[in-house]
This record gives C-alpha cells, structure tokens and sequence, in this order.
C-alpha cells in the first residue's frame, strides 16, 4: 500500500501476491505454534508478546488485508488483547497507521531521501 | 532426562548457544542435528520442534526455540556471572539492545555473504552471480561499520566493559563470513582487537572447537540431489 500510494511506485501483482502468501504462512505459524488453544501468546494473561504481535498485525490491516477474516481463532485473541489494553487507548495508538492509506503522496526530495529504504523493502 | 540441545554447530545462534552453555559448565546433553543432511527437516525432528529449524532447548517437558529466548533461559536458570546479562538496568538494556538489532541485521548479513560465497555454489551447486555477490559483501560492509560505530564504539565489549550475550553473539555470527573467507577483521584494527578479547574471555580452546565446522564449511560435500530439492526453497526463504 505505501509503494503505490505514498511514493508513487507500483509494485508488480506477483510481489504484491508472494508477499500476501508469506504473511499468511507467518499468521498460520503464529497461531500454530504461539498463540495455539491459549487465551495469549505467552499463557492466560496478556503480556508484551501480545503487545508487540497485535501492534505488528495493524500494519497489514491499515493497508486494507483481512487478516482476521476466515481466522476465528486470530480475531477471537485480537478481541481479549484489545479489551486488555483499552478501546480508548487501543484507537488512539492505532489513529495514524488507520489513517496511512490516505496520506498525501511524498514530494520529490523526501522519495528521493527514501529510495535506499524503499530498495531495501523491495528485496 | 536432563537438558537437551539441538545443535548444529554449522549455524551462528547454535555456535552461540553451545559456547555460552560450555563455559558455564551447564551439563547437557548434545542432540546433533545435520542440517546438511536435511535432519531438521525429518519427522522425528519435527516432534521436537515443527519450526524444523535449530537451536532447540528441551529441559524435561519444556520445548524451546529462538536462541535468544534460550540464551535468557540458561542464563536465569543456571546463575551464570553477571557480566554475561548484568542486573544493572542500564547495562542490560544495551546488552538487550543488540540482541535486537543483530537478528535482521548482522545476522542477516553474515548469513547472505555465507551462502552466496561458499553454500550455495559449494553445496547446493548453485552458482551465484559476481553482482548478487558483490552486493552481499557491500551490505556487510555497511553492518560492519554500524558495529563498530554505533555499538562498539570505544568500549572494551559491546555492551561495556566486560563480556556479555551480545559479544558472544556477535562473535559467532562474525565467524560466518569467516569461514566463507571473507577477511572481515583485515583494514577493521577496532574490530579485530575487540574479536582477540572476546575470544580470550571464551578460552581459546572452546572458541576453537566451536567454529571447527563453520572454518570447513567451503569443504562441504555437494548435496546429493534429492536433498537438494528437499532444501532449496528453505534456504532462499532464510537467505531473502
């Protein structure tokens, strides 16, 4: 999402599809062999896993991918870690990132400062 | 059954693993795991551990993976000395710090210059082109130099003045373009100076042992085909 709107660039559909594909094996990993029948990541109490995994799994949300769609499991967790952080406080972090699919395309001079990050993203 | 290891000392984070656990003098147990043999990726393995990857700490009923994680895990477990993971806050924070930041960046790097210079064209019979190689080795570089002067710096150790996880880490993942060939100690004094303390807080001896597999990694065997195909698309995903 950001290749194109943010910095103008068009990533091709096979990139865009085997990246999907690989975010999809990583959340069947995760929830195989981290999250599995436990209410968190790390037992029955939210810790920092599951601070750093939900915050992680907005990334590809902001950007339009339903993740949690077809993984009841995943959704299910999602729920009991953002009733565990708070609504309010959940929202308010997660503002920007929501909000990342309508930013103004970068100008000139700051894609040109990106490029080195952008080519290293693209590998 | 007591503690478990499920090592191949061919991999950076098992080199670390083993050395930590070795001069401890924490008793295991030595689970070899071939991983050119493609042994991680048998059945019997994945009951061990269904990431099918190495290192892999049993202790009784308790499986675990990650060699950070296990790192922490012997070090609260067995009361190492402090200076390995110091009680001060800020000092563990720095030591914290590192074990960050190496894995999707030395790590990575010294993983790539590896399997581009020696495993790929060596073992998988895969050739790899100058400009992919050459581009490897730059990136390298550029990790080399972030080392020396963002974490390194002036100190003695990465962390301060006494040894710690981070420089056993660092060490182990440095011994990887090592044994590819890769002069990465020559034209870097610095560096070169702060390998000679970390490998005299180690011991010589253990620090020998650890890395005979890795100095003879350009002498690996070609991989019979059928392991090949078995490999292949692991190793490019590890190597992306």
């Amino acid at each position: 999402m950001m290749f194109p709107v943010f910095l103008g660039q068009q990533v091709p559909p096979e990139t865009l599809a085997s990246t999907l594909a690989e975010l999809d094996r990583c959340l069947q990993l995760f929830e195989d062999k981290f999250l599995k029948d436990q209410d968190f990541l790390a037992g029955s109490h939210i810790s920092v896993a599951d601070l750093v995994a939900i915050t992680e799994l907005m990334h590809p949300v902001s950007a339009g991918c339903q993740i949690f769609k077809s993984r009841p499991k995943l959704e299910a967790w999602r729920q009991r870690v953002e009733a565990a952080v708070g609504e309010g406080l959940f929202q308010e972090a997660h503002a920007a990132i929501m909000k990342a699919k309508d930013l103004p395309p970068a100008d000139a001079a700051m894609k040109e400062k990106l490029k080195p990050f952008m080519q290293l993203l693209l590998q | 059954m007591g503690l478990e290891l499920y090592l191949d000392l061919l991999s950076q984070p098992c080199r670390a693993v083993y050395i930590f656990a070795k001069k401890n003098s924490i008793p295991f147990e030595l689970r070899t795991v071939d991983l050119r043999k493609g042994q991680h990726l048998s059945d019997a393995f994945a009951q061990i551990s269904p990431l099918q990857k190495v290192p892999v700490l049993k202790d009784g009923d308790f499986t675990l993976t990650e060699s950070v994680a296990i790192l922490l895990y012997l070090t609260r477990k067995y009361k190492v000395p402090d200076h390995w993971y110091p009680q001060d806050l800020q000092a563990r924070a720095r030591v914290d710090e590192y074990l960050a930041w190496q894995h999707t960046a030395l790590r990575r790097n010294c993983l790539r210059a590896l399997w581009h210079k020696v495993m790929l064209p060596v073992f998988l019979g895969e050739p790899v082109s100058p400009e992919m190689l050459a581009a490897t080795l730059a990136k390298l570089d550029v990790t080399l130099q972030v080392l020396e002067d963002k974490f390194l710096q002036d100190k003695a150790f990465l962390a301060g003045p006494h040894v710690s996880l981070a420089d056993l880490v660092a060490i182990t993942e440095l011994m990887h373009p090592v044994g590819a060939g890769c002069q990465v100690f020559k034209d870097r004094p610095k560096l070169a100076a702060w390998r000679q303390r970390v490998e005299a807080a180690v011991g010589e001896v253990l620090f020998q042992e650890a890395h005979e597999v890795i100095l003879k990694a350009k002498n690996s065997q070609p991989a019979d085909p059928i392991i090949k195909q078995k490999l292949m698309s692991r190793v490019l995903a590890m190597i992306q």
